[in-house]
């Protein structure tokens, strides 16, 4: 079996995965901004 | 927002970012798996890891407020069902897309995949419940009774079930019957290093659902004053 690679089936395959965790990370890291401000106006 | 919270907040990024990486290019296929299919195990293991961890502390939570009435635990174990279902959800469509894979079949009532069910069908069950009664305090007594029961059945369907059952297609666990890590050293790596993202991300999530709740709660009793 070829080695991985980068640039090969398997990085671009790690590549979609890390920028939807990404685009998870930052919706729930707006939702946490969201909530602080939220407890303070209280 | 404290510098202590954004570094804790980069570091569950950056672990879960790395160990994404590493699944796909840093750690072996297994051996007597067909093709690549063993990387999905760096994300099936710590979702099923995670679903089980959330079961376990909505018993707790329930449990803690059967003594205390405290409201901070049941929205502790209210967040941590609803948590532990969509973790189990994952695990299993991972583990589904899987066994598509090696047995040719999304579906094969396997122990493991007959338990997981169960327990999904157990907890979504307590949802019901809080939602069947009116009263908020028997709701809220009701619902923890429920999930302190769950301290018995989730660990029974999560390690007990599977391995007293007569036949499995399902690999050895990575903690097998021996209590050992039999796993390739950079699997091994990789897969702690998930584990601990998605253990992470399961914290963040929780205390923020937790936070939520208790801010949902002050509204309604703001509008019915």
């Amino acid at each position: 079996m070829e080695p991985a690679t980068v640039t090969g089936g398997l990085g671009w395959i790690a590549a979609v995965n890390a920028v939807i965790w990404t685009g998870l990370f930052l919706f729930v890291f707006l939702m946490h901004r969201k909530i602080a401000r939220l407890e303070k106006d209280r | 927002m404290k510098p202590t919270t954004l570094l804790a907040l980069g570091a569950i990024w950056l672990s879960i970012t790395l160990a994404i990486f590493l699944a796909f290019l840093y750690a072996p296929p297994a051996k007597n798996f067909i093709g690549e299919s063993s990387r999905i195990l760096f994300f099936h293991v710590p979702m099923a890891w995670v679903s089980s961890l959330a079961f376990i502390l909505a018993g707790v939570a329930s449990v803690r407020y059967l003594r205390t009435r405290d409201v901070r635990f049941d929205h502790q174990a209210r967040s941590a069902v609803g948590l532990g279902l969509i973790f189990g959800v994952l695990a299993t469509v991972t583990g589904s897309l899987w066994a598509r894979v090696m047995w040719n079949s999304y579906w094969n009532w396997d122990p493991r995949q007959s338990s997981i069910i169960l327990a999904l069908t157990f907890y979504l069950a307590y949802f019901g419940f809080r939602s069947a009664v009116e009263e908020v305090e028997a709701r809220r007594r009701l619902a923890a009774a429920y999930a302190a029961l769950g301290l018995i059945v989730a660990p029974f369907l999560f390690y007990i079930a599977p391995r007293i059952a007569g036949f499995t297609l399902h690999p050895e666990p990575i903690l097998n019957a021996n209590l050992k890590v039999e796993v390739e050293s950079r699997m091994r790596q990789v897969l702690l290093l998930s584990s601990l993202g998605f253990t992470a991300f399961f914290v963040w999530l929780h205390i923020l659902n937790c936070r939520l709740l208790t801010l949902l709660e002050a509204r309604d009793a703001k509008s019915l004053s």
